[in-house]
């Protein structure tokens, strides 16, 4: 008897705690936050209560980007002409402060684990980073493979007003941009918040953030009539990077550059650099003279080179990259021209190096040391790295590293030969 | 209280992989807080090569007293008042672990997935459930075991595997920046925890052989210390030098998992550890404290103690730690690790001391209430 009043107690128990929990939330009361940017402070909002406590700390703002699902489903809804998405802004002293004084304008709870991407304005950068990056570790709702950008030239809260063609919310479309510009160009430094936070934890590195900027569409012309558009008043760009040095930022890496530096720290995927023919190629004509070459894998690494006394310290660094002819302007055989080969090679070591060496001068000029030397100094030797830690910024600054280049172009794609214009102006072979 | 079935090595090992490394899917009490990260996987192996030999020592004991358990064991070598003060220091010891178990599963549902629940929710429902596994004896503990070992193992092997496009292993570089010293206290912390497998003392009276009680703890230490030493290899080339900032290691591991970019933060892999795995350490655990307190008090069956200490775990888990702060430095060698070391190693050099006494003076070497089987 007593065992079964203890199962029904304990079951009415069961049940009576189990149907939900302290933390339910259902779906219709939550806002998809899909981006988050953080600027300086122009004022409060126009719905925020001026400052009661008097405190005089520098305030932040921090503007979200929230998913409008009515105006992202699919099928003939689609055609609505609302905007997909929801940029709100509101001040405070912390990023926690400013995110709970949205809950004073949002009619729902918003919900960080959809949260892709994390832009700062160039302002903000400047004075330092980690204030707002704790947020991102600490919270068990936001994630620490969220992307970092700097807004070059602007505000976070610019950027997250653009929209995209192609694609209805700005979260799928900068995912696409980023995924394209680092796998089929290389020009962008790609930079998770995790990435960020364990390399400014780290001895003898500093960070790097991807760079984004507000592109305007500045139309010359009117649609108008039955056609429905809309209206991308202004679209992002990604490309380059943004330096740091510790959390602050001091200085820029154009895409050039950024794919230097993925050169060195091994991270190009693909690219495509364009070189000049070799002059047997250009006879006939000299304008159209250039070959685009198409990276299809490469490797990157570097290793400190330190005398006996440890007083100097060099770097070497080594890249090695595949290659195909990808692109051709002027007329070349590549099947009975055996010198091409290695003309053409001889032509892309060249370029990949002076892109390497762009990216270290630049992050030599910033005294910002990107790439990570220091790292590998006190990986490989501690004891050195003990004295010279302190003078490393100019130790960097004054270093010349050595760039040793292996390129080999491997195919040259669908065909041997290319369109070969007659003396008399004639067309040759079809392309 | 008859044990009428026997419990064979691999669920011994199973039981006993389960209390080991159930804490380490929570935080990784050799890695939080320490000064560097980068040595910190060669405190995992240094850890278990120290605490082998601790291990093989109470096997040995049990063996060679006839397989009997420690309350037992201590009342005969001991005296029946200093056999019994040792065996209310274990149901004492048992207690705290139990509360320990208790605390770390509900902080970690607290810290990883809802904030906002009141703890004692979570610690009331643990308990509920695990003294209910209890309550049925080791042999279900030890069936289950057996199958839930295999889960969180597997659980773990994702854990370390599904994140490794962002493993760095540069980060383990250098090994000793600072030398040996830094290492000293990860792997004094790592050791206590490997004493707790000291309740095989008391599965020993159920266990088939004396030989398949050693072979159960020397593969359960042995897995347990290698996915210890693989975890925290994994946690240092993720995270670097924050990996020992982090409150779950693990939980944060499987945050940063991304398959094909549509598949993320597989944080259920964790929380099913957590489930499991620490449901039936505190299973066994209230299991051993109870079985030692019915022996202790006399009586018949250690049923109807099991709920009632449950309850009292959850007592002292509320109680014991103010703040998630000292909860975690708790874990550490400087703190409760070092007396769980003190207290254990001290009974077992006492309860050897009393038979080499006992063996001298002529009382015989094969006291136990059986003689070994094989």
């Amino acid at each position: 008897m007593t065992r079964k009043v203890v199962a029904i107690v304990a079951l009415v128990l069961l049940f009576s705690l189990s149907t939900g929990c302290w933390n339910r939330r259902e779906i219709e009361t939550l806002g998809f936050v899909v981006a988050v940017g953080v600027d300086t402070s122009l004022g409060a909002t126009h719905w925020e209560s001026p400052d009661v406590d008097g405190d005089s700390m520098p305030r932040m703002q921090c503007t979200v980007q929230i998913v409008k699902p009515s105006a992202v489903v699919s099928g003939e809804r689609s055609q609505t002409l609302e905007r997909p998405f929801w940029a709100v802004s509101a001040t405070g002293r912390t990023i926690l402060e400013c995110i709970r004084n949205l809950s004073e304008v949002s009619p729902r709870i918003l919900y960080w684990p959809h949260n892709r991407w994390f832009l700062i304005g160039e302002e903000y950068a400047k004075g330092g980073v980690t204030r707002v990056l704790d947020l991102m570790e600490r919270d068990q709702e936001t994630r620490r493979r969220t992307a970092i950008l700097v807004v070059m030239g602007g505000r976070a809260w610019d950027v997250l007003q653009t929209e995209f063609e192609l694609e209805r919310t700005p979260s799928e479309a900068g995912r696409g941009i980023v995924s394209n510009a680092s796998g089929r160009f290389s020009t962008v430094a790609v930079a998770t918040v995790n990435d960020f936070l364990v390399t400014l934890a780290s001895e003898g590195i500093d960070p790097v953030a991807m760079c984004v900027e507000v592109i305007p569409y500045t139309f010359p012309y009117e649609i108008t009539g039955d056609v429905v558009r809309e209206g991308v008043k202004a679209t992002a760009r990604l490309s380059g990077a943004a330096v740091f040095r510790s959390d602050k930022l001091v200085g820029w890496l154009d895409g050039r550059e950024a794919r230097g530096y993925n050169w060195v720290v091994g991270k190009v995927k693909s690219a495509v650099l364009v070189v000049d023919a070799p002059q047997s190629s250009v006879e006939l004509d000299p304008s159209a003279s250039l070959i685009g070459l198409e990276i299809i894998r490469s490797k990157g690494a570097f290793r400190p080179r330190i005398t006996d006394d440890g007083r100097r310290i060099g770097m070497e660094v080594k890249i090695s990259a595949e290659a195909n002819i990808a692109d051709v302007q002027p007329y070349i055989d590549s099947y009975s021209d055996a010198e091409l080969w290695t003309s053409l090679e001889q032509r892309l070591e060249e370029a990949i190096k002076s892109e390497a060496m762009a990216a270290i001068r630049k992050a030599q000029e910033l005294r910002a040391d990107i790439f990570g030397f220091g790292r590998e100094v006190y990986r490989t030797n501690p004891r050195v790295w003990k004295q010279v830690k302190d003078q490393w910024y100019e130790i960097f600054a004054d270093m010349e590293p050595e760039i040793e280049v292996t390129a080999k172009i491997v195919r040259s794609g669908l065909k041997v030969r290319s369109v070969k214009l007659e003396e008399m102006g004639g067309a040759g072979e079809g392309r | 209280m008859t044990i009428t079935h026997k419990t064979t090595a691999r669920q011994l090992g199973s039981v006993l992989f389960l209390l080991r490394v159930a804490t380490m899917t929570l935080t990784l009490p050799s890695v939080i807080g320490m000064p560097s990260s980068q040595g910190l996987w060669l405190a995992g192996i240094v850890g278990t090569v120290i605490s082998l030999p601790l291990l093989a020592w109470m096997v040995t004991l049990s063996r060679a007293e006839g397989l009997d358990d420690v309350v037992r064991i201590s009342r005969r070598l001991l005296g029946p008042i200093g056999g019994s003060t040792v065996g209310w220091l274990f149901v004492l010891y048992w207690l705290i672990l139990a509360a320990f178990e208790l605390r770390y599963i509900s902080e970690a549902y607290l810290t990883g997935t809802m904030p906002e629940t009141p703890i004692v929710v979570f610690m009331a429902l643990t308990a509920l459930v695990s003294a209910g596994i209890a309550r049925r004896g080791i042999r279900l503990i030890a069936m289950m075991a057996e199958l839930i070992a295999f889960l969180v193992l597997i659980s773990l092997l994702l854990t370390m595997v599904l994140p490794l496009d962002v493993v760095r292993l540069r980060n383990l570089l250098p090994v000793f920046p600072e030398g040996l010293q830094p290492l000293i206290l990860p792997t004094a912390t790592a050791v206590p925890l490997f004493l707790d497998m000291v309740v095989l003392m008391m599965i020993a009276p159920s266990m088939t052989s004396g030989v398949g009680l050693m072979q159960g703890t020397v593969w359960s230490a042995l897995v347990s210390g290698a996915v210890l030493t693989l975890l925290i290899v994994v946690v240092t080339a993720v995270f670097g030098p924050i990996s020992t900032a982090l409150e779950l290691p693990a939980l944060s591991l499987t945050r940063m998992i991304s398959i094909g970019g549509a598949v993320e933060r597989l944080e259920l892999i964790t929380v099913v550890s957590w489930t499991f795995g620490i449901g039936l350490a505190l299973a066994t655990v209230l299991w051993a404290a109870a079985t030692a307190s019915a022996h202790l008090l006399g009586l018949r069956c250690f049923e109807p103690l099991v709920y009632p200490l449950g309850g009292l775990a959850v007592f002292l888990g509320i109680r014991m730690w103010p703040d998630v702060g000292n909860f975690d430095k708790s874990t550490t060698a400087i703190s409760g690790g070092l007396v769980t070391s003190l207290f254990i190693l001290a009974v077992l050099a006492v309860l050897t001391a009393a038979r080499w006494l006992r063996r001298r003076a002529g009382g015989g070497g094969d006291s136990g209430r059986r003689g070994e089987t094989e």
